[in-house]
């Protein structure tokens, strides 16, 4: 059911060229996918990389189809190179999906080594995150 | 280039943060991994995204040209960073259109690497134009920032107005003192027969005209009319016009007539000015010269119609613009009334005058329903009312339409004057 909302309000975000409700369609997607995790999948899924992969995707091209509204005379091979980069980090997403899931598979057994080291992780994203924003205000 | 985030990097800062708390709250690593590739991307594009440093130059290949020309025209990028998709406007004022080219249109821009492009542009309106507005529109690889910038024009570009067909000119009625190709109505020095009177003290003996003086057996010399030049005043009603949505209207039309008759009287040496009557009143002094004719089509090219509801009469204009004995060429769709007001009243003053009715009856929609043709039945006759109200002044009038060559009203006036001791002033 969520996920056929979500379908539908992504149609709808497409057809009126209204980019605000594309995140909360991407949730809704996601929350079919998360439902149906605990309908079906007591273990832990390993095509969740595959779903976090095409859920990106969806929302790139969402993104994208608005991006090229109006229409524009573009030159050869400028759709092209944005296609190779969506694709890209569809695939790299799927990649990291995967390691993380990987990572998660892991038995954490209390370990305080473990533990240290998701915070670390956690923090450094984090860091980084806002190191970089802060760049971008700055300029 | 001011930058501005695009909805897409919230979005994806959201979806990341709400998929890690899923996991959390849920204990489901599999929603912390549909969070990943978000938060990748997010990385990603804050890592890859720098703000552009635009350079632009546009230029044009020729700065005065003609109506219905073409000119290439020269737009240069180079940017500092690389530009993944740079959207690029070139704002293109009326009578300014694209004849070969895209315009808007995408390309990319490499770091350190001009682009050059070429654009034809088509000329379909006089005017005095700024080319090289542009508005550009950059992204970063992945979207998540806009940059855009504003360029104002600086390529300045004069389109002077096509040339109507003229074949003769309407003479004044009476000349100036100075020379010119204008055969004067009064004898004196010049080289045009004028008549032959019986000789007297004083006269030239290379006067006489020894046939009629054998034929008549008295000495009889030959009298000529001097060549003189006149003074043409172009009067242009600027208060209204009547045009076609986003087309021409009478006001185009006016502009290409007066500027052909100012360059065809310059052509013969005769001293034209220009009064622009209208909203705003502007004007130029009587001159003659290639350099007036270059100025007075430059005030052509600007004048503009003016919506103004204030009362103007002739004496707004300065005394000097309308010299004594000059030709007054009004060229005007007698729309309102205070053009018409005005020159009636030249007209008392003693003006020679002529009106071409540039008229805007081509221009206006077909009347339908019994009301709407009733009214415009209404307004054409109180049009021709107008026309002999003119008529009976001694103004003559005549309708001018558009695809008309602009020799047969001038002929129509020609004509009138001609047989003006019919006309009561």
């Amino acid at each position: 059911m969520p996920g056929t909302l979500g379908t539908l309000l992504l149609l709808g975000a497409l057809l009126f060229s209204w980019p605000a409700p594309i995140p909360s369609a991407i949730v809704l997607l996601a929350a079919g996918y998360a439902a149906s995790l605990f309908l079906g999948h007591p273990q832990l899924d390993v095509s969740a990389p595959l779903v976090a992969g095409g859920l990106v995707l969806v929302a790139e091209l969402a993104y994208l189809a608005l991006e090229l509204r109006p229409a524009v005379a573009a030159e050869r091979g400028l759709l092209l190179r944005r296609s190779v980069v969506i694709g890209a980090l569809a695939l790299g997403s799927t990649a990291a999906g995967g390691a993380v899931l990987g990572a998660g598979a892991l038995p954490a057994g209390g370990n305080l080594a473990w533990e240290a080291i998701g915070v670390a992780a956690a923090v450094g994203v984090v860091a980084v995150l806002t190191r970089l924003a802060r760049e971008h205000a700055a300029d | 280039m001011s930058q501005a985030v695009a909805p897409k990097l919230t979005a994806y800062g959201t979806l990341a943060a709400l998929a890690l708390l899923a996991a959390l709250v849920l204990g489901r690593a599999e929603l912390a991994v549909l969070g990943v590739p978000f938060g990748l991307a997010l990385f990603a594009g804050l890592a890859l995204a720098r703000r552009p440093r635009l350079r632009v130059s546009f230029s044009v290949e020729h700065d005065r040209l003609l109506e219905g020309d073409e000119v290439g025209a020269v737009l240069e990028l180079e940017s500092d960073t690389a530009i993944e998709k740079l959207d690029l406007l070139l704002v293109l004022p009326r009578g300014v259109r694209i004849a070969d080219g895209d315009n808007p249109r995408a390309l990319r821009l490499a770091a350190g690497h001009p682009r050059t492009l070429e654009l034809r542009l088509a000329l379909t309106r006089f005017g005095g134009f700024l080319l090289g507005e542009l508005r550009l529109r950059a992204r970063d690889p992945l979207g998540f920032f806009v940059y855009e910038q504003h360029v104002d024009g600086d390529a300045p570009l004069r389109v002077y107005p096509r040339p109507e067909q003229v074949r003769s000119l309407l003479a004044p009625l009476e000349t100036q003192v100075f020379a010119g190709n204008q055969v004067a109505r009064t004898k004196g020095e010049g080289i045009e027969f004028a008549d032959v009177r019986q000789f007297a003290p004083g006269d030239r003996i290379r006067r006489i005209n020894w046939r009629a003086s054998a034929r008549r057996g008295s000495l009889w010399v030959t009298e000529s009319s001097p060549e003189r030049n006149a003074d043409v005043i172009l009067f242009l009603d600027t208060f209204a016009e009547a045009r076609r949505v986003g087309g021409e209207g009478t006001f185009e039309l006016g502009i290409r007539a007066a500027a052909t008759l100012a360059a065809r009287y310059l052509a013969r040496r005769d001293r034209v000015g220009i009064v622009g009557f209208g909203g705003v009143v502007s004007w130029l002094l009587p001159a003659s010269g290639v350099a007036h004719l270059y100025r007075i089509v430059d005030a052509f090219v600007q004048t503009e119609i003016t919506l103004n509801y204030a009362w103007k009469d002739i004496d707004v204009i300065p005394r000097g613009t309308l010299p004594a004995k000059a030709l007054v060429l009004a060229i005007s769709p007698l729309l309102d009334e205070r053009a018409q007001a005005a020159l009636l009243d030249l007209r008392a003053r003693g003006f020679d005058l002529a009106v071409v009715e540039v008229s805007p009856v081509p221009f206006t929609a077909a009347a339908s329903g019994r009301d709407e043709q009733l009214a415009y039945r209404l307004w054409l006759l109180r049009r021709e009312a107008l026309r002999a109200r003119f008529r009976r002044a001694g103004v003559p009038v005549t309708e001018w339409r558009e695809g008309v060559p602009l020799a047969a009203p001038l002929e129509e006036i020609g004509a009138f004057r001609r047989s003006a001791r019919f006309a009561r002033v």
